[in-house]
């Protein structure tokens, strides 16, 4: 066997998957050598994670599989049994789901879960079992193996949880590794500390199926990229074929759609991109002057806010951060999970108050006045939240929710704001619920306009949205704040959009703001150490 | 997490615009047959003439202890009397007695409810310290001692039964005020700069009420087998009166020789208790998709 060629991990040719008449998965060819790394990159409905999960024999008992061939290292399991699958799976490929809350045990220590696959496919002796854990545990760069094996899943942060959930995955040193959406959800420094763990696991021989949404994150790492839509392959080839010299008008489509490396001003959306064919260099830098005499539209003044934990302890969440936000600009506020932004969004929202410095809007304590003084001014500010659809009455429709917002109600009022975020009047009559993510974000932002507001704060407002549904919401802001002069905060976790979206640009960590300036100093030459590991984690189309 | 909660949030949404869309959900055959009880108890509550066969309380000692047979369905008890007749006159009495108690049971509740959401944290914590008390006691027991300050009668073990229920409702509500307070569409209405008047009115109230409907219909069906169990004791509605309690009470004496004169009775409090119910369970499931 060593002599000839190697034989393919996996090679599946026409693979179909239909739940009940409805086919999901039309004819997907693909084949992993050792060593290699075959990336499939599509938006949410392409048929990604049913392909990784049916090659596995995972697709759900509702699924109806066939193919011409689905070889697991040469062996046909086209009409294998669901014990057949079960010896494959662990001994022969690995599988490390999106979100490990969910796929370790929340009631049994993470070093169990380990153990389970050395326990069902291996006789081990007890001890030489757990020794093996602790030894996954560090291969997967846990920084205390022996306190992670004891701990459960809960008790871990996403990051590590992600590392055990790998480590089970590798467990019995499977020779095929298959990852649907590895790093979703993670912030951009373990996502980078985890992809590059896979990577290293992939040096030593482990052929690897990525799944992502984001070309970005596959790009690192795939040698060839698979891009699906709507249950086909519509292109394939090496990474740097697909990114390129792509051919499809998709690719292209997806390409455009990353925001980091796309200058500010030009949309993302590639169709709009011809429609406004050069940014304007001026409009790329506004820094919109201050009415002249006037300050800042919003300034925070050092605040502090301080929560107290369940176990008594306090922690504090925004630590004296000082920000000026202009008229006409968009702030960018970037930083990790528990840096202490959606906090400072809060303060800004006067949803909290501080517990030492002051925020004022536009020459008003507006934090230091009472609520019901408060109230009347609040309609100067909008917000979007990360989460729409919890943002919005579960008993309202669309309709209801934006003409409650308008201060004077009106059919053709909810109608114009519809138009305004690029959705159809008929929308009015719907439930947030049945629409889609993206379409629930423009609802949002719709709503957030609706006072006629003169800032408006976005918390996280892609973040759980497609590159490409990603890419309409960026556009649309980018847009509205244009048309509006609005002054913008603009939080996320994610470097790309910030960079893509702000005139300046505040790094947040640990509740401090570490590093501020104009968006693209502070990137192009970060002058934090923190700014520039940031800078250095982020996943780049460009290799 | 919270992304995996939206995504999670979309696809059973999309899953369920499959379902509204394609399949309008037909009721199940329970909920038909639980829907076509409560109407024959609606009309033998409001129009007890239209079901019943003779007079309740016309008294025949010749036809003392009938079984039942074509011309008495339930058969006849000690007086010569239509069982069946007296279970549909009984009919009214047992429903005023267990709706009102279950009213009375929400309105205390929801006052005491609205008193710790919104009363501050001192309300809050007595309220919560009242409730705890009165968990402790079983909810039967309860309305026994009130009773025994109040004296026996249908009257006062409405007000018993209602007062029992008080505390399970009064803990739901608060919890459900609570929640809804905090939920993100709450937060996002004082963005929007809403007072907290129209906050409660608009949102938090409304919210709250779709599923205390639900539990409404849920208790309905406990209330009558309490206030049952107290007129069988005694206290409620005394013997003469065709009250469903009452009436197994005083077929218990004579249970060896004719059990129609406690099982249909018997049955009528079940029967209730579990169309009630499963209408209950109905209207929560429409809540939940609505």
């Amino acid at each position: 066997m060593a002599a000839e060629t190697p034989a393919p991990l996996l090679d599946v040719a026409e693979l179909r998957v239909a739940f009940g008449d409805q086919e999901v998965v039309h004819g997907v060819s693909l084949r992993i050598m050792p060593g290699e790394c075959i990336a499939i990159v599509g938006e949410s409905g392409s048929g990604k994670s049913v392909t990784a999960r049916a090659v596995l024999g995972m697709a759900g008992s509702t699924a109806g599989m066939s193919s011409r061939h689905l070889r697991v290292r040469g062996r046909e399991l086209g009409s294998a049994s669901e014990r057949e699958w079960q010896r494959v799976r662990g001994r022969d490929a690995g599988l490390i789901l999106q979100d490990a809350l969910v796929s370790l045990d929340p009631l049994r220590p993470v070093g169990r879960e380990i153990e389970d696959p050395l326990r069902i496919h291996e006789r081990m002796p007890p001890a030489e079992r757990r020794a093996r854990v602790l030894e996954l545990l560090d291969r997967v760069g846990m920084p205390d193996p022996a306190l992670a094996a004891r701990q459960r899943s809960g008790e871990l942060s996403g990051g590590l949880r992600q590392r055990a959930l790998i480590a089970a995955a590798i467990a019995l040193d499977p020779p095929l590794l298959i990852a649907d959406e590895p790093t979703t959800a993670l912030d951009v420094s373990v996502q980078a500390r985890i992809l590059a763990l896979l990577d290293e696991i992939r040096s030593r021989g482990t052929g690897l199926l990525l799944i992502s949404h984001d070309l970005a994150v596959v790009g690192g790492l795939a040698d060839r990229i698979l891009v699906m839509r709507d249950g086909e392959i519509l292109e394939e080839g090496t990474r740097d074929e697909v990114l390129g010299s792509p051919t499809t008008a998709y690719t292209r489509q997806l390409i455009a759609a990353v925001p980091s490396g796309t200058p500010r001003g030009v949309p993302l959306v590639v169709a709009d991109r011809e429609r406004m064919p050069t940014p304007d260099a001026t409009a790329a830098a506004p820094h919109a002057p201050d009415t002249p005499g006037s300050g800042p539209l919003l300034r925070l003044d050092g605040v502090v806010k301080t929560y107290r934990t369940p176990d008594g302890a306090s922690f504090r969440a925004v630590d004296g951060v000082s920000l000026e936000l202009h008229r006409g600009e968009t702030l960018g506020l970037v930083g990790e999970s528990g840096s202490g932004k959606t906090t400072v969004a809060r303060l800004a929202l006067a949803l909290e108050s501080p517990d030492a410095g002051e925020v004022v809007l536009d020459g008003v304590p507006w934090s230091r006045m009472p609520e019901r003084r408060r109230r009347p001014l609040r309609h100067r500010i909008g917000a979007v939240y990360q989460d729409a659809l919890s943002s919005f009455d579960p008993r309202w429709s669309v309709g209801r929710i934006l003409s409650d917002a308008l201060p004077v109600g009106s059919a053709a009022g909810v109608a114009g704001l519809l138009d305004q975020v690029g959705l159809p009047a008929s929308v009015a009559a719907r439930r947030p619920l049945t629409l889609s993510g993206g379409q629930r974000q423009r609802v949002s932002i719709a709503r957030a306009l609706a006072a006629s507001p003169e800032i408006l704060i976005c918390d996280e407002p892609v973040s759980a949205l497609d590159v490409t549904i990603q890419a309409q919401i960026l556009d649309l802001v980018d847009r509205i704040q244009r048309e509006r002069g609005l002054a913008c905060l603009f939080i996320s976790h994610d470097l790309g959009v910030v960079r893509h979206m702000s005139d300046r640009v505040a790094v947040m960590r640990a509740g401090r703001i570490v590093e501020f300036g104009d968006a693209e100093r502070v990137f192009a030459s970060p002058g934090h150490p923190y700014t520039a590991q940031l800078v250095a984690d982020s996943p780049r189309l460009v290799p | 997490m919270s992304e995996l909660e939206l995504r999670q949030t979309t696809v059973a949404a999309s899953a369920q615009h499959l379902l509204l869309t394609r399949r309008p959900r037909l009721p199940r055959v329970g909920t038909l047959l639980a829907f076509a009880f409560v109407l024959f108890l609606v009309v033998a509550t409001f129009a007890p003439a239209l079901v019943a066969t003779q007079d309740p309380n016309l008294i025949a000692p010749t036809e003392a202890f009938r079984a039942p047979s074509a011309a008495h369905w339930f058969g006849t008890d000690e007086s010569g009397r239509d069982v069946y007749s007296r279970v549909v006159a009984g009919t009214g009495t047992s429903l005023l007695i267990g709706v009102s108690a279950t009213l009375i049971g929400l309105v205390l509740g929801l006052a005491l409810g609205l008193l710790a959401s919104f009363g501050g944290r001192i309300f809050d914590f007595g309220v919560n310290r009242v409730i705890e008390v009165l968990f402790a006691f079983p909810g039967l027991l309860l309305a026994l001692l009130v009773i025994v300050i109040a004296g026996p009668g249908p009257v006062t073990a409405t007000i018993a039964v209602g007062l029992s229920t008080a505390p399970g409702y009064a803990r739901i509500i608060r919890g459900q005020f609570v929640s809804i307070r905090s939920a993100p569409y709450v937060e996002a209405a004082r963005v929007l700069g809403r007072s907290p008047a129209r906050i409660v009115t608009r949102h938090v109230i409304p919210n709250a009420l779709v599923p205390l409907f639900v539990l409404a219909t849920l208790g309905i069906g406990q209330a009558i087998v309490w206030a049952a169990a107290l007129s069988y004791l005694g206290l409620g509605a005394q013997p003469p009166a065709a009250e469903w309690g009452a009436m197994l009470a005083a077929g218990r004496t004579y249970l060896a020789t004719a059990w129609w004169m406690t099982v249909f009775p018997g049955l009528m409090i079940v029967g209730t208790t579990i169309a009630t119910t499963v209408l209950g369970r109905a209207l929560a499931r429409r809540g939940k998709d609505a």
